[in-house]
């Protein structure tokens, strides 16, 4: 072979099929696995409570909108689409598990079952997610802290003003705080919200900030 | 360090706007250097005196292929993060017949367009209008057209997945294919350079 | 018409320049092609994604359309998909295109290739090559967004992925253009 002799051209075309040779005695590289799993750490991590994030954390960070969250609603379609965390989206943890989220944003994985929650996070986690959270509760949390807050009327000043910041962190989010008096219900008009979920608000208010919960937009041409 | 960089969080999405800006210009600098900015040179593929669109595109193809199969193969790109268009067999066929019609009236794709408006091809900036008035009209008319635009779904789907053989058999042989192409269109250049004497460029 | 009235008055500035700062040639087409596809790899290390043109073109669309009718843009589910509720022209293809025009001038400058000319072959009259780019134009953005992009999403990128659908299309894609070619022969030769 006189290699000098030929054009580039033609060198690079024996290169090109020399490296398609090799390939074809490659192992696939798509089935690589790039799953490294510490099971001490992540036991350790599992142990750990800062996994878990209140509905009171998540609203307030949402509406100061510094921090990127990605809310995933593990519950069923019809569920969600009956009304979610506004900019929720709406996956399985199969979905999870095919890659279909991006890892530059916090997570936020909710349902109307911790246990169902837990494994996402474990999942995930074990995908070497960095920053996944479970929301504390779930939807029922949600909806009891947020959207439906328990507001005792008879307060000290102190509980005031806390109680004032829950009933605007409620409005935000298109909820109605319940105003109780020695238990006893005052306002019991919107406690029908409860039997009818179809009426919950599902994308009430356009968030001033919305970099808090950005929609994914596709990545295609 | 596994690649894809930003998937794994590496860095932000601000940054990821300069890369995409940078990427761009080498995108465009290759495209108007291999010719790409000009119609003749594009529309000439289609009468076989000059073949650069099948020579640059196949070129580029199977240099990022092997270099996505091999970065796999070594451990550093984990080839199931990369983006990967589902299919959607038969209007991706019907698209690209109209893409391939498109072609031959207009003598540009919409990235060459791009390339050729930058420098001054009035025909490739009224082509590039041409795109936009084209998006909107399909934009117009999605709520009607959606039935046959998400038909014959057939996921994320490899060739290799839909032959039933190993990955690195279809990278040797989109290789081979496309060395045997190369061959092939240089011979035809040659024959088709003297029928349309001195339009062709030297041919390889 | 006006630019062609322009260029004869300039006749001899326009030989000259042509003497001192003559047109570069292009490229050896495989080379071309390796440093394609090298800025393709690199997109898919960097950012687990391939290029894109029409990508961005409709996101400017969809952008447009929302700022005229924005009810509008809300009902259509095609526009929802390039419209985030931020500013949805902040977008990764937006900036690479806005890259490739920069791009494009930069190695057209270098090669004393930029110029404002109409390019089209030697039988048919400006007007007529004006008319059908646009009319190209047209079915290019409509066929691209048929299939889910153009040649760079679909026929670049997912032929570096061995994408069976990106396959089919960019092979629709020469064989429309064959099937073509003879009868618009007088478009180009």
């Amino acid at each position: 072979m006189k290699l000098n002799k030929m054009s580039t051209n033609k060198k690079l075309g024996l290169l090109a099929i020399l490296l398609g040779i090799i390939a074809l005695f490659t192992k696939d590289p798509a089935k690589t696995s790039f799953v490294k799993v510490d099971p001490k750490n992540l036991l350790f991590e599992s142990k750990n409570t800062t996994k878990f994030i209140t509905p009171f954390e998540l609203a307030e960070k949402i509406i100061k909108g510094t921090e990127s969250f990605l809310l995933v609603d593990l519950r069923s379609p019809t569920e969600y689409e009956k009304g979610t965390i506004p900019n929720a989206i709406n996956l399985t943890v199969g979905d999870l598990l095919e890659n279909v989220i991006g890892r530059n944003q916090q997570i936020v994985v909710f349902s109307d079952d911790d246990t169902k929650s837990l494994n996402a996070w474990l999942a995930l986690k074990a995908m070497n997610y960095k920053n996944v959270y479970v929301l504390k509760d779930g939807f029922d949390g949600w909806i009891n802290e947020i959207l439906h807050p328990k507001i005792p009327l008879d307060l000290k000043d102190v509980d005031k003003a806390k109680s004032e910041k829950i009933i605007q962190v409620s409005n935000y989010f298109g909820g109605s705080p319940i105003f109780v008096s020695e238990g006893k219900t005052i306002q019991t008009e919107k406690m029908e919200f409860k039997q009818t979920p179809t009426q919950l608000p599902k994308q009430s208010v356009a968030l001033p900030k919305p970099e808090a919960t950005k929609k994914p937009k596709r990545e295609g041409c | 360090m596994i690649a894809p960089f930003y998937k794994f969080g590496y860095f932000g999405e601000e940054f990821s706007l300069i890369i995409a800006f940078l990427i761009g210009i080498a995108f465009g600098f290759f495209l108007e250097r291999a010719g790409f900015g000009s119609a003749d040179k594009l529309a000439a593929q289609f009468y076989f005196y000059d073949m650069r669109v099948f020579k640059v595109m196949f070129t580029a193809i199977i240099t990022a292929m092997l270099g996505v199969f091999f970065l796999g193969a070594f451990g550093l790109l984990d080839i199931n993060l990369i983006y990967f268009t589902p299919t959607f067999l038969i209007p991706q066929i019907v698209g690209g017949f109209i893409l391939g019609f498109g072609f031959i009236l207009g003598g540009y794709c919409p990235g060459t367009s791009v390339v050729s408006a930058s420098t001054g091809r009035i025909d490739g900036f009224l082509f590039l209008i041409g795109v936009f008035i084209g998006i909107f009209i399909y934009g117009e008319l999605y709520p009607l057209i959606s039935n046959f635009a998400n038909s014959t779904a057939m996921g994320k789907q490899t060739l290799h997945g839909f032959l039933h053989i190993p990955y690195g058999v279809a990278v040797f042989a989109v290789v081979l294919i496309a060395v045997a192409g190369f061959s092939g269109a240089t011979y035809l250049e040659k024959k088709f350079n003297s029928k349309f004497l001195g339009r062709g460029n030297e041919a390889e | 018409m006006v630019e062609e009235n322009q260029f004869r008055s300039e006749e001899s500035t326009k030989a000259f320049h042509k003497e001192k700062f003559p047109e570069q040639p292009y490229w050896n087409p495989y080379i071309a092609g390796i440093g394609l596809g090298l800025v393709l790899l690199s997109a898919f290390v960097l950012m687990g994604r391939g290029l894109g043109a029409s990508g961005a073109i409709s996101t400017i669309v969809a952008t447009g359309v929302a700022k005229i009718a924005p009810n509008h843009a809300q009902s259509n589910e095609f526009y929802q998909n390039y419209l985030t509720n931020e500013n949805p022209l902040k977008d990764w293809l937006v900036f690479e295109v806005l890259g490739v025009l920069f791009g494009g001038f930069i190695s057209g400058i270098f090669a004393n290739r930029v110029k404002f000319k109409i390019v089209k072959g030697p039988r048919i009259t400006n007007s007529t090559r004006m008319i059908f780019a646009v009319l190209g134009g047209i079915m290019m953005g409509f066929g691209a967004k048929l299939a889910g992009g153009c040649t760079s999403g679909q026929a670049l990128t997912g032929g570096a992925l061995l994408n069976l659908g990106s396959w089919a299309f960019m092979l629709s894609v020469f064989a429309g253009g064959y099937l073509i070619a003879y009868l618009f022969r007088r478009f180009w030769l």
